[in-house]
């Protein structure tokens, strides 16, 4: 795997996000963002993008999510993937997938423009929106980032159809989600381990005590099996459409898993903190927060074990799980 | 970044073939064996199936073909492992010498030492048993008291070594015990290869919470070894035991311990229903996919010649969990009445399994010791 191209929009990520932590939309942030071309990066050079892949084009998402950076820049990648995949140009200023229905929507009240999916019988239509401000019905979710509803109906003549099965959709959206629980993960780990070993009680730190050092070492392996998970998804994201069905699974399994992982590490993460951490001056309930809020949003951990449970009662190959399993394993580009 | 990485292995077109042979070869192989002893997974004993492997050239695959190996990386050698296990093979015969004692021998051995013994342990025909507990020595291995003295002809040997798995029918022991007195507590120490056939070695019987006989105390006294018996260096056990453990700890046996009951679930539940609970089956074929590629991710790092002691006992903990975890998740998911009698014999065997999970090959307790090491809280 060359990762030159990753490594380097990582450490551009990394210089773009640091310091930058907030919950509200940052307008200025966002022109920075797009300055660096992070919104287009799943597009091809053709299409007005850079032809990335999914491991690099959601990477800054990632590093977003661990400086606790409130923007839809996920949201707006995969909006311009689907205008992409129907032929449609792709979008300047902030955007996101919006299904028909009610369904909160994030920073829905700051975007441009909502790419709004529709299930009809000719497949998935697609239809591009500019609401209004008083087109939302506010909300927001734990971590104070607007959840905005939309109450326009849809469009009667959508702008383009996709050949691509709902789930596809809802799969890449909860896998934007695994991607962002895996760098807050990290990040919180980060904050863990330095507080840890500042922090003394009974003369000296915390983290010399052992039963704190194995909360930590449990705090880890959640936070290693949500990276894996997350990046297991991303990657199979990049044959989404040709071979759906180990993308679908691989984010079912990864937003099921980064859901837990999320469960554990904010619990161990605000138990080794003490009161400092449940305090508004401490940034860990920022990082903590998200982590409730994107646990559940687009499918929480039921929603996609379902998901996963009725693959596995459907299996006919004598009833096998396993020849399945290995079918989602990644393969070498040929 | 305080976590270790897993960078993801993607899967070659020789490695899907080498995975469809082998599952081909065991369904075959393994047709007549019912469910109940495939649960009892790498502790199936069965020579003959072992030797069968050898012949496939499935055994010493990462061995160098000069010693009867066949030069396959350790990405290979996972996925061979992982078929043979979900399939629940009885692996048990050649498992310890394969997985942890021919890598030792190779790295620590003469080379007369891996002329003798690297060629058969490949075959399939040459088994070991692991030579570190005592009776009061468990986490705390540094206080073996089995002495190796020198002596003219070579060594003489004596203490008693227990839960050595498959002592009764292993050709070899690699022995972990002191060969002289130290002020540091890990000097003093040396790893010597034992023929089991010697005199003086008396192997009785430990029966484990099911009435199964795998485990065995084996006594030395004064067990007469050549020179030669020597693993490496003296002094040095400490450090190769330690080497010795990371092989121990890094496959897959780690997280499919349970597997054969996953397969049974599912098929007693296709003739009933899930009822409310497919939460906790989704929950659990999602671990177990994220857990996969945490192993083959570890094997890969191995391939590129790290030593991801840190990513295998991350793995290992995580994996234990998930073993112990299946039979309690399968009792909530099926009901009574949807299980048949295979299904329950299955069930008995992994229950009364699944507390050795998280004992063998390091305890969670020091497994969560190393993760806490290796993050730099120790």
């Amino acid at each position: 795997m060359d990762d030159s191209t990753y490594s380097m929009v990582i450490e551009s990520a990394e210089k773009l996000f640091s310091d930058r932590s907030g919950k509200n939309f940052d307008p200025a942030l966002w022109a920075a963002v797009e300055e660096a071309g992070f919104p287009l990066a799943l597009l091809s050079e053709d299409q007005g993008g850079y032809g990335m892949s999914a491991r690099e084009a959601f990477a800054p998402v990632r590093v977003a999510a661990a400086h606790g950076v409130a923007l839809p820049l996920g949201e707006t990648l995969l909006a311009n993937w689907v205008l992409g995949e129907a032929g449609l140009d792709p979008i300047e200023g902030p955007a996101a997938l919006v299904w028909d229905g009610k369904a909160a929507v994030p920073f829905g009240r700051f975007l441009k423009t909502v790419v709004q999916l529709c299930e009809t019988d000719a497949g998935l239509a697609v239809s591009v929106l500019h609401p209004r401000a008083e087109d939302w019905q506010p909300a927001l979710n734990y971590a104070g980032e607007a959840r905005d509803t939309l109450t326009v109906d849809a469009q009667a003549k959508p702008d383009a159809h996709i050949a691509c099965a709902p789930v596809v959709l809802r799969a890449a959206m909860a896998m934007l989600r695994a991607v962002q629980i895996a760098g807050t993960t990290d990040a919180v780990a980060d904050m863990c381990m330095s507080y840890c070993n500042e922090r003394e009680q009974f003369g000296r730190p915390l983290s010399k005590h052992q039963a704190v050092q194995h909360q930590l070492a449990v705090l880890a392996t959640h936070g290693c099996a949500a990276t894996v998970a997350a990046d297991m998804a991303v990657a199979a994201f990049d044959a989404a459409l040709d071979q759906s069905e180990p993308f679908v699974l691989s984010a079912a399994a990864a937003k099921v898993r980064t859901a837990e992982a999320a469960t554990a590490v904010s619990s161990i993460s605000h138990q080794v903190h003490g009161a400092i951490g449940f305090s508004e001056e401490y940034p860990l309930h920022r990082l903590t927060c998200r982590l409730w809020s994107w646990r559940d949003e687009d499918g929480s951990e039921a929603h996609w074990a379902k998901h996963l449970a009725d693959w596995a009662g459907s299996l006919h190959d004598g009833g096998h799980l396993w020849p399945a399993l290995t079918a989602c394993d990644l393969r070498e580009a040929t | 970044m305080t976590l270790p990485t897993f960078p993801l292995e993607t899967t070659t077109p020789a490695q899907m073939a080498l995975r469809e042979e082998v599952r081909a070869f065991l369904a075959d192989a393994l047709v007549d064996l019912p469910a109940r002893e495939r649960a009892r997974s790498w502790v199936g004993f069965d020579a003959d199936f072992s030797a069968a492997l050898g012949q496939r050239g499935w055994l010493g695959m990462t061995l160098p073909t000069a010693y009867g190996g066949h030069g396959r990386n350790a990405v290979d050698r996972h996925i061979v492992v992982e078929e043979l296990l979900a399939a629940g093979a009885p692996v048990a015969a050649h498992w310890i010498a394969d997985r942890q004692s021919a890598p030792l021998i190779l790295r620590h051995g003469t080379e007369e030492q891996r002329q003798t013994i690297l060629p058969r342990i490949a075959a399939g025909t040459c088994f070991f048993g692991i030579g570190m507990s005592e009776a009061t020595s468990g986490s705390d291995l540094a206080s073996v008291r089995t002495k190796a003295e020198k002596t003219d002809d070579g060594y003489v040997l004596n203490g008693t070594k227990l839960w050595t798995t498959y002592g009764h029918k292993a050709h070899y022991m690699i022995v972990f015990c002191r060969t002289s007195k130290s002020d540091n507590r890990h000097g003093g120490f040396s790893q010597v290869l034992v023929d089991m056939s010697l005199p003086g070695i008396i192997v009785s019987p430990v029966l484990d919470i099911a009435g199964e006989h795998h485990f065995n105390e084996v006594t030395f006294d004064n067990v007469a070894l050549p020179p030669d018996a020597l693993l490496g260096k003296e002094g040095d056990g400490w450090a190769q035991v330690i080497s010795e453990l990371a092989f121990e700890r890094s496959g897959p046996d780690r997280f499919l311990s349970s597997y054969v009951l996953i397969e049974e679930l599912l098929r007693c539940l296709k003739r009933a229903s899930a009822g409310s609970e497919t939460t906790d089956l989704g929950r659990m074929i999602a671990r177990l996919m994220v857990l996969r590629q945490m192993s083959l991710s570890v094997a890969g790092r191995l391939v590129r010649g790290e030593q991801p002691v840190l990513a295998a006992a991350i793995v290992k903990d995580l994996g234990a969990l998930f073993e112990q975890d299946v039979p309690e998740i399968a009792r909530r998911v099926l009901s009574d009445d949807a299980a048949d009698p295979e299904y329950a014999a299955v069930f008995q065997r992994i229950l009364l399994a699944a507390p050795s999970y998280s004992l063998r090959g390091g305890t969670r307790e020091i497994l969560r010791g190393i993760i806490a090491r290796g993050l730099g809280l120790r």
